[in-house]
């Protein structure tokens, strides 16, 4: 130890806190790329959204219900070949038929949140992490897509996190303008981890731009350029400047990718200009484990900073069925400032009793090596998706 | 319905179904890869090859499996006779290889890859490991083998249970009867018949596929190699579900395009079993 334990560390333990706290307040997202052990390597097959997670389009409703769920499975004597999603897998338990250019999903995530940080008294939290209205409406080669809902962080006022048009326009080809999270990496569901929070991917990050989809059997480009963050443009936070993306995925098999990214923002009135370069290989060498594993280097025009580096990795195990276990190691640091050295553990369990009821259950440890204080999070949720 | 008696294994024909032969079209996409679009090319080199366009299609004809391959081995075949003659002069060489004519091998394991498109992009793998047959080289044409591979069906495995039945009961309807179970493989030619010894081989090939009650002629590249009285091979063909009779495969949106890739790994031990 050198001696730098004082009112430093002690902040710097106490924002960590706040971060978790103020983190795990808002929306996560909803995709799981632990799908790749069953050879779906792109979120479009269950996804409305092209970067993956908000509404499940009909067929990912029913996988949903056949391939997820312990004990809603029907079989195939029990769905349609031409398939139309009448029952439970449906918005509202078959409220609207699968056939229908609409397709609407509520998502509904009430939450329990403790945190444990040494020498701080942190009351427990029972809080509604989100509560959202998500809508669709594909024609032809159109799609609009947009979400509603209660923002889960201050005064509880309506936000669409998600709206943007879409137009496919061969069939390889497609084109979209809007609000978005932009395609980056692997997106984890899990908005707190480092891949998504600490590089500006979180819940609330999305952007507003156009984005440029080519797709092939083997290969996915994704290219995105627009003003900025969507929320700073509209708060006029002075973080909004002009962002473009790029992310490359290649399949070398139905259960084996890589992708390559960079996200590029100029510079803002109150931040340097930066860029990240991101490399994630997602491996899944049997049908019940997947693990992705994602690096990162981010750097910034700024000269007391440097470079900062980013190794996460998440494994999946389906224990049994609707029932997986995961593991995700991960580590930030600077090669300027040892003190920002992070390093986290998480253990999380995941129950799928029944469509869309989803059993959320994930212990986080967060140490800061350079002081040798950390803080402990544990996260009950339930998650309806109705 | 009934069951229809099952024959014993080798047995079997393509059953009381109607049975198309070659003239079917094959009919691909565009969209397809340039690793499917050189096994094509490969099916167009064993056989006579006629392209259109029509509405984006490329249609390939494959005549029915016979004489093109055997004239083009005309001029390889005084080339191997030669080498033949020269290679008991070699150590090693010919002295644990069945004779030619009399060379059977049987399927001891192998494994069976359909590499599907998915219409959204992405693919998904089926795969079996039932796999069996045997294959008995020719006396007349030293790269052609007869027999059959037989590969059963109703487990092939593509990772999603609703999948697996939606593949098997309604686009390969294998309850339909025994020329619907089994995909089978047969009248197999080499382009280059292989070498003695335990050299990797890589050829073109030729064959018949018996598939949804359909036959159709096939073509593709082989990888061959002896090693310890075995021979393991690896073999890749692309086909049109649509040649065979297969509706597209559609669920929910989400479909299937027609053209698929086979991969055929197996080893084969001397002798009939």
């Amino acid at each position: 130890m050198t001696g730098t334990t004082g009112l430093g560390a002690t902040v710097r333990v106490v924002l960590t806190g706040a971060l978790l706290l103020g983190g795990w307040g808002a929306r996560p997202a909803s995709a799981e790329p632990t799908f790749l052990s069953k050879q779906y390597p792109r979120c479009t097959a269950c996804h409305y959204s092209a970067s993956g997670g908000g509404l499940l389009t009909p067929y990912g409703r029913s996988l949903s219900r056949e391939e997820i769920s312990t004990f809603g499975r029907q079989g195939a004597s029990g769905v349609p070949a031409a398939g139309s999603t009448a029952g439970e897998e449906g918005f509202l338990y078959g409220a609207l038929s699968s056939e229908s250019p609409l397709q609407l999903g509520l998502d509904v995530r009430p939450s329990h949140l403790d945190v444990d940080v040494p020498g701080r008294a942190i009351a427990d939290r029972n809080f509604l992490m989100n509560l959202d209205l998500q809508a669709a409406w594909r024609w032809d080669r159109w799609t609009a897509y947009g979400s509603v809902g209660r923002a889960p962080v201050g005064g509880g006022e309506l936000v669409s996190y998600e709206h943007w048009v879409s137009w496919q326009v061969t069939d390889t080809v497609s084109v979209r303008g809007g609000r978005f999270l932009a395609a980056y990496g692997v997106r984890f569901a899990d908005h707190t981890s480092f891949t998504r929070a600490r590089l500006d991917l979180a819940q609330d990050d999305q952007v507003y731009g156009i984005e440029l989809g080519v797709s092939t059997d083997r290969t996915l480009l994704q290219v995105s350029a627009g003003p900025g963050r969507a929320e700073s443009i509209i708060a006029d936070d002075g973080r909004q400047a002009f962002t473009t993306s790029a992310r490359f995925q290649l399949d070398l098999s139905p259960r084996m990718v890589l992708v390559a990214s960079t996200l590029h923002r100029g510079t803002s009135e109150t931040a340097p200009r930066s860029t990240g370069t991101g490399l994630s290989f997602g491996y899944a060498p049997a049908p019940w484990l997947t693990t992705w594993t994602h690096a990162d280097l981010q750097f910034q025009r700024l000269d007391a900073s440097g470079r900062a580096y980013i190794l996460a990795n998440q494994t999946s195990v389906e224990a049994l069925r609707g029932v997986w276990l995961r593991i995700s190691p991960q580590l930030r640091w600077t090669d300027t400032d040892p003190r920002s050295e992070i390093r986290r553990m998480v253990y999380g369990l995941d129950l799928y009793p029944r469509t869309h009821w989803h059993v959320n259950l994930s212990w986080y440890r967060d140490r800061l090596p350079f002081t040798d204080r950390g803080s402990r999070t544990l996260l009950a949720q339930l998650h309806l998706y109705l | 319905m009934h069951e229809t008696p099952t024959p014993a294994r080798g047995d079997r024909d393509i059953g009381a179904q109607p049975v198309r032969t070659a003239e079917a079209v094959a009919t691909t996409s565009f969209c397809i890869g340039r690793r499917t679009r050189r096994l094509f090319e490969r099916s167009a080199a064993n056989a006579t090859l006629t392209a259109r366009s029509e509405r984006g299609h490329t249609a390939i004809v494959l005549p029915s499996h016979g004489t093109a391959g055997r004239t083009r081995l005309l001029a390889p075949a005084l080339h191997v006779c030669i080498a033949l003659a020269l290679l008991p002069a070699l150590p090693g060489v010919g002295r644990t290889q069945p004779a030619i004519g009399t060379e059977s091998w049987s399927i001891a394991a192998g494994d069976v890859r359909v590499r599907c498109r998915m219409t959204v992009g992405g693919s998904f793998d089926a795969v079996t490991s039932d796999v069996s047959g045997t294959l008995r080289r020719g006396p007349s044409g030293l790269g052609s083998y007869s027999g059959e591979l037989r590969v059963a069906l109703e487990t092939l495995d593509t990772g999603i249970g609703l999948r697996n039945e939606h593949l098997r009961s309604t686009y390969l309807e294998i309850d339909r009867g025994p020329g619907f179970r089994d995909a089978v493989l047969s009248g197999i030619v080499l382009d280059e018949p292989p070498p003695a010894g335990d050299r990797r081989h890589e050829t073109g090939f030729s064959g018949t596929l018996t598939l949804h009650g359909v036959q159709q002629a096939v073509g593709g590249e082989a990888a061959l190699r002896r090693r310890n009285g075995r021979m393991q091979v690896e073999a890749e063909f692309a086909l049109s579900l649509d040649a065979f009779d297969i509706p597209p495969p559609r669920y929910l949106g989400i479909g299937v395009r027609d053209t698929i890739e086979v991969t055929v790994r197996f080893e084969a031990t001397n002798g009939e079993r």
